[in-house]
């Protein structure tokens, strides 16, 4: 698979696109990083990890990490939601690269050659400048990047707790870049020991990506007192291992926020003591995240929502903290503007508050000539070149963007490494925007098995707060499987080709779904958003019209040739929804469903050398995922076992093996 | 013997047959054919009675067959498939021989576009060669063409058509060779003019060895006028009629004389080909012309001897 | 493919007087293909039936729309808002068409605008000559694959007949003599030897003649 950079996108060329080249799965459209991952997802069903890793890795340069913490706006956009619940996506990226390691592969970054001769300076080694210098590398630019701190990965490392993003995950997404032949220099602060001037003087090009490094204070009355503590020291303190003494026993965490949710658990772990967040929004507004907030609540910590801190109490030392009732938190125009009750007043006790009310950037870097600032003293900015004010410096990330998930800080990134690569002259353009395939429809709905999504499992939650050791375990293999087989395989079924259909009909009378639409002129096309990809129509049409996007015929055909010569011997063909292998010695290949395999590839089969063919089907009590999938599954074997019959040959060379239906298919 | 028929007792001994055709009538009027029966006893070994020749509705050959066999003249059925499916023609095989008809001439018939019946089904269930074959069986066999046992066969001297100057010409020796093998035993040819193509052409079936299965009766016809050799060389399908003719026939004083004579010298001419068994005179609608052909030309009907 | 030919304008008038409110069927493929009933063809129609009916001073109104093909089901269902309030269909498919259309619209009457005449091949550019009789029973191997049941006036196995002439057939100097032809292409094989066997007689029980045909195909069922 060639990977290929362009539109700012990495695409695998192996990959045939569909009819709309924009029409995509929601999962990958609402991807700031336009990750494939229906494709990931398929292979993972299929024990492919390596494989899928590798899919993931054409657009994601951090898989393990967004595997971990990513903030997954691909599963709110899951098709499968409408049906019952979406593609746990992020935990099957875990899914695959846990697998792919553990099969020692995966982590063998390639040779890159700078070829440019360009080199370019990048400042700050958080997700978006990684993500930067790990694209610029593989367009033959070299980066180096300069890093404040004696570790890199940014906020990733100080901000993020070990229990959510265990660090030795987070060296070797870090250590696969430096493979790529990054610079990473550790305990190198621009502005102290490195002057701003000598980066733009030395390199062809600079990007800032210095993140939002600072705490925001809170000015209220109080806040000089020893145990009000900011939020990224302390997180800072705590990943370094650092004591912190001013730490008590029952903690205020100001903030409603996922760093907040992070505060108030770390301070968990540490005191072992009462830990409560208090913040502006309500129960239903809290900008962390749900699940986040879930772990917090399973580990004991309280939420008092709807209260603005108003002081700090306390004489010499922090005794609590005064709040007031806040009755709106944004205004008409959704812009942050709290309006409060002064007169409802109330005090929770405390002896140490943590201060999480958001983050700054710190530019005291930069030069008085150097890009210039705003009034609100943020980095005057053009968010579609990266550009800054000065020519050939560019910034990515938090500083420009404003607080966001991980994964948004790897597409700023990526974007100003295409940003820069052109500056620099490299030959590459811009993504085009893509467009989600539509809601499954209820007609298609209520034909589609409802599977639960499988459940991440966690440590349990009392005994996880004596340690900062991960707190999810993993899905695993098996339940990663199983979750995978959930996926709609949205926009990777049925493709015709206009040239070839004779508009015979039978697609349209064939499809359990109602995808293949027909007027009086003939084909009018195959709905994406109703095609489950069973492949029913694919091996029915006489004229060879249609073809599956993924896997296409002539891939499945090498595959089948490819399985039977590395095997010898026999061969299995069976699906994702099987509960067990029916020839555990046979070659073995795994489809969403065996309604995909036509006459000719069994013959195939049968033709690259096989002693014997076994093709899986579910029963004729349509207990298979797919609506009548076993129909065109027997079908095609009946006329298989006719034609071997009618040339002489023992029809039982192709047979048809019946195989139960994994239980955790088996509805809620 | 096969049929006992009086032109197969002639040809069997190896005496020169004279055949002449008789045309049913366009009625129900038996006295037609009672009255030609009569021209033509005495003269001829057998009188084919034509089967809606030319695709023209008539009085059936069977039926008309009949009235000549009571007028004591012994006729040659002939059976087209156009007309009737092989139910029918076995039917009709049956009911000829069970009236006494001995001789069964098979042909494929004139197409339906040429008579006067052109909206008409043309049936074609059999060609020529499988109506041959078909009723060599039903007299071998005996067996109907399914295969059944017929429990009284009928006993038929059976005979075909032959043209030479069909195309393509290399293949009509071969294909009266295949007549041959389906069951025939005698033929007779399309009207002769052209007599050095006949004599090519029975070269061909003497190499054939046609001729030692098959007794083959030269056609003949006289010409009435310069408009007949015309009309017959230029709108008759499959037949040959030179350019000399057709000029002999227009300087003619007496043109039906003149026809006579030209039919009397191509019977004397074909006589001594080797392998030449007879003559099939066709006087449509002359038959009294046969009586002078003979007289003229020295047949007296191997019947008759 | 099937052909088909324009009914002469009078009879198709004799019909469409009749009615008031006229849809005109074309149909996209054998007919369009042979020049005959496409679309272009049932709008060239319609608009003689417009002209015609002012010129007899016959109201109402001649429509046309066009499927691309007429034999199936869900396309003729899908003009079924154009038939609704028409009191005539006119196809000008090959006749499979208005008996579909009949069938799928019972309550309409149905006109062909057509004769169907062949199974043909397209010889040259605007000739079209019958090449198949759809016998059921093709045994066209033996004759140098050219069909004597399709291409002889007489559907012989064991032809020529005593009538073919300069390599025509005795009804039309335009019509070859298929047995010709036959002779001919086995001979250049050096097959001719087996015309000498004799063929036939044909199974007519496989053609029309043995009832009007169904083809089933077994297997997946939606």
């Amino acid at each position: 698979m060639e990977r290929e950079l362009t539109n700012g996108i990495s695409r695998s060329t192996a990959r045939p696109v569909p009819g709309d080249a924009r029409l995509r799965p929601p999962c990958e459209v609402a991807c700031p990083i336009h990750t494939d991952a229906q494709r990931y997802i398929q292979l993972v069903a299929e024990g492919k990890n390596a494989e899928a890793l590798g899919v993931v890795r054409e657009t994601n340069p951090m898989p393990q990490v967004i595997g971990r913490i990513c903030a997954h706006p691909c599963e709110e956009a899951c098709r499968r939601g409408s049906v019952d619940e979406p593609i746990a996506i992020c935990n099957l990226k875990r899914v695959a690269s846990d697998g792919a390691k553990a099969a020692g592969l995966g982590y063998e970054p390639p040779a890159v050659e700078f070829t440019t001769g360009k080199k370019v300076a990048i400042i700050g080694s958080g997700p978006s400048g990684l993500a930067a210098a790990h694209d610029l590398a593989l367009m033959g630019v070299q980066p180096v990047i300069f890093e404040k701190q004696p570790e890199a990965g940014g906020f990733l490392r100080t901000g993020i707790l070990n229990y959510r993003l265990p660090k030795d995950i987070l060296d070797e997404d870090i250590d696969y870049i430096r493979g790529l032949g990054v610079e990473i220099r550790t305990g190198a602060g621009v502005g102290e020991d490195i002057k701003f001037d000598d980066l733009v003087a030395e390199y062809d090009a600079v990007l800032i990506a210095v993140g939002l490094s600072e705490s925001r204070p809170l000015p209220i009355p109080g806040a000089d007192l020893p145990q009000v503590l900011l939020a990224v020291p302390f997180l800072e303190d705590v990943n370094a291992g650092r004591d912190i003494p001013e730490l008590g026993k029952e903690i205020i965490v100001i903030g409603g926020g996922n760093v907040a949710i992070d505060v108030a658990r770390s301070a968990k772990r540490i005191s072992g003591g009462k830990v409560t967040m208090v913040c502006l929004e309500a129960d239903h507004e809290m900008p962390a995240h749900d699940w986040e907030v879930a772990d917090a609540r399973a580990e004991g910590i309280e939420m008092v929502c709807s209260q603005g801190p108003n002081a700090f109490v306390g004489e010499g030392k922090v005794e609590g903290l005064q709040i007031k009732k806040c009755e709106s938190v944004f205004d008409e125009h959704g812009r942050f503007a709290p309006t409060f009750c002064e007169t409802e007043l109330s005090v929770i006790p405390g002896d140490t508050v943590i201060v999480t009310i958001g983050q700054m950037s710190n530019l005291s870097f930069l030069p008085d000539t150097g890009p210039a600032l705003n009034q609100r003293g943020i980095l005057i900015f053009d968010r579609e070149q990266c550009t800054t004010s000065q020519r050939g410096i560019f910034a990515s990330g938090e500083v420009v963007t404003g607080p966001g998930a991980a994964v948004n800080a790897l597409a700023s990134g990526k974007r100003a490494a295409i940003a820069v690569a052109r500056y620099l002259g490299v030959d590459v353009s811009f993504s085009h925007e893509l467009v989600a395939i539509a809601e499954v429809p209820a007609d298609v709905s209520e034909k589609i098995k409802p599977a639960a999504r499988r459940q991440m499992p966690v440590r349990d939650s009392d005994e996880r707060l004596k340690d900062f050791e991960e707190v999810e375990t993993g899905l695993g293999e098996v339940d990663g499987r199983c979750e995978a087989s959930r996926c709609l395989l949205c926009g990777s079924g049925a493709r015709y080709s206009e040239l070839k259909c004779v508009a015979c009909l039978t697609c349209v009378r064939v499809c359990p779904y109602g995808a293949p639409w027909a007027d009086k002129d003939g084909l009018g096309g195959i709905d994406a958003g109703k095609c489950q990809a069973c492949g029913i129509c694919f091996t029915q049409c006489p004229a060879k019209a249609i073809d599956l996007t993924v896997v296409s015929e002539d891939d499945l055909m090498a595959s089948i040739a490819r399985t039977v010569t590395a095997f010898g011997g026999e061969l299995e063909l069976g699906c994702w929804y099987s509960q067990s292998r029916v020839a555990p010695d046979a070659g073995f290949i795994s489809l969403p469903c065996t309604s995909r395999l036509s006459v000719r590839m069994l013959l195939h089969a049968l033709e690259s050398g096989a002693s014997k063919v076994f093709v899986a089907v579910c029963s004729e009590d349509d207990d298979g995922h797919f609506v009548h999938g076993h129909r065109q599954t027997r079908a095609a074997v009946a006329e298989s076992q006719k034609a071997l019959a009618e040339i002489g040959l023992d029809p039982e060379l192709i047979e048809l093996r019946l195989v139960a239906v994994k239980k955790c298919m088996a509805g809620k | 013997m096969r049929s006992g028929s009086t032109l197969e007792t002639v040809l069997e001994a190896g005496k020169f047959a004279v055949t002449a055709e008789l045309g049913p009538p366009k009625s129900a009027d038996p006295q037609v054919i009672i009255d030609k029966a009569n021209i033509l006893k005495g003269h001829v070994d057998a009188v084919n009675i034509t089967d809606n020749q030319t695709a023209i509705a008539r009085m059936s050959s069977m039926a008309a067959a009949k009235l000549v066999i009571e007028q004591g003249l012994e006729p040659i059925m002939q059976m087209t498939c156009r007309d009737r499916n092989r139910l029918a023609m076995q039917a009709d095989i049956l009911g000829a021989a069970a009236l006494g008809v001995k001789n069964l001439l098979c042909l494929t018939g004139d197409h339906q576009s040429f008579g006067n019946h052109p909206q008409s089904l043309g049936v074609f269930d059999l060609d020529s060669v499988t109506l041959v074959r078909m009723v060599r069986d039903m007299r071998d066999g005996p067996r109907f063409q399914c295969g059944e046992e017929i429990a009284f066969a009928p006993r038929l001297f059976i005979g075909a058509a032959a043209n030479p100057y069909a195309d393509p010409f290399p293949f009509r020796a071969i294909r009266l060779a295949k007549k041959v093998d389906a069951g025939i035993d005698f033929c007779q040819t399309q009207i002769i003019y052209n007599v050095e193509k006949f004599e090519e052409f029975m070269r061909q079936c003497r190499e054939l060895g046609v001729t030692e299965r098959c007794k083959i009766l030269a056609g003949v016809a006289p010409l009435k006028s310069a408009g007949t050799a015309r009309y017959m060389k230029n709108r008759v399908a499959g037949m040959d009629v030179p350019d000399e003719l057709v000029e002999r026939m227009s300087a003619a004083a007496d043109p039906q004389d003149e026809g006579i004579d030209v039919c009397v010298e191509i019977i004397k001419r074909v006589k001594e080909i080797d392998g030449v068994a007879g003559v099939h005179i066709m006087a449509v609608e002359w038959e009294s012309a046969v009586p002078e052909i003979t007289k003229r030309a020295g047949l007296i009907p191997g019947s008759a001897s | 493919m099937i052909t088909a030919e324009r009914k002469p304008f009078d009879q198709i008038k004799t019909v469409t007087d009749q009615f008031e409110n006229i849809l005109v069927v074309g149909c996209n493929t054998c007919v369009a293909v042979c020049l005959t009933g496409g679309e272009k063809e049932a709008e060239i129609l319609a608009t003689q039936l417009r002209l015609q009916r002012q010129k007899d001073g016959i109201g109402g109104t001649v429509e046309t729309v066009t499927v691309l093909r007429q034999c199936e089901n869900e396309y003729v269902d899908a003009v079924a808002a154009q038939v609704a309030g028409k009191d005539l269909i006119l196809s000008t498919a090959c006749s499979i068409g208005p008996q579909l259309f009949a069938d799928r619209f019972p309550q309409v009457r149905v006109a062909p605008a057509m004769n169907t005449n062949m199974l043909g091949v397209v010889k040259e550019h605007h000739v079209w000559t019958e090449y198949c009789a759809a016998c059921g029973d093709c045994g066209i191997f033996n004759t140098g694959g050219i069909c004597p049941i399709a291409r002889c006036a007489k559907q012989l196995t064991n032809g020529p007949c005593g009538g073919s002439q300069d390599g025509h057939c005795e009804i039309s100097k335009d019509i070859p003599c298929v047995w010709q032809l036959i002779y001919l292409k086995l001979a250049s094989f050096g097959l001719e030897g087996n015309l000498s066997r004799i063929s036939g007689p044909k199974d007519w029980s496989k053609a029309n003649s043995g009832g009007p045909r169904t083809m089933k195909k077994e297997g997946f069922k939606p």
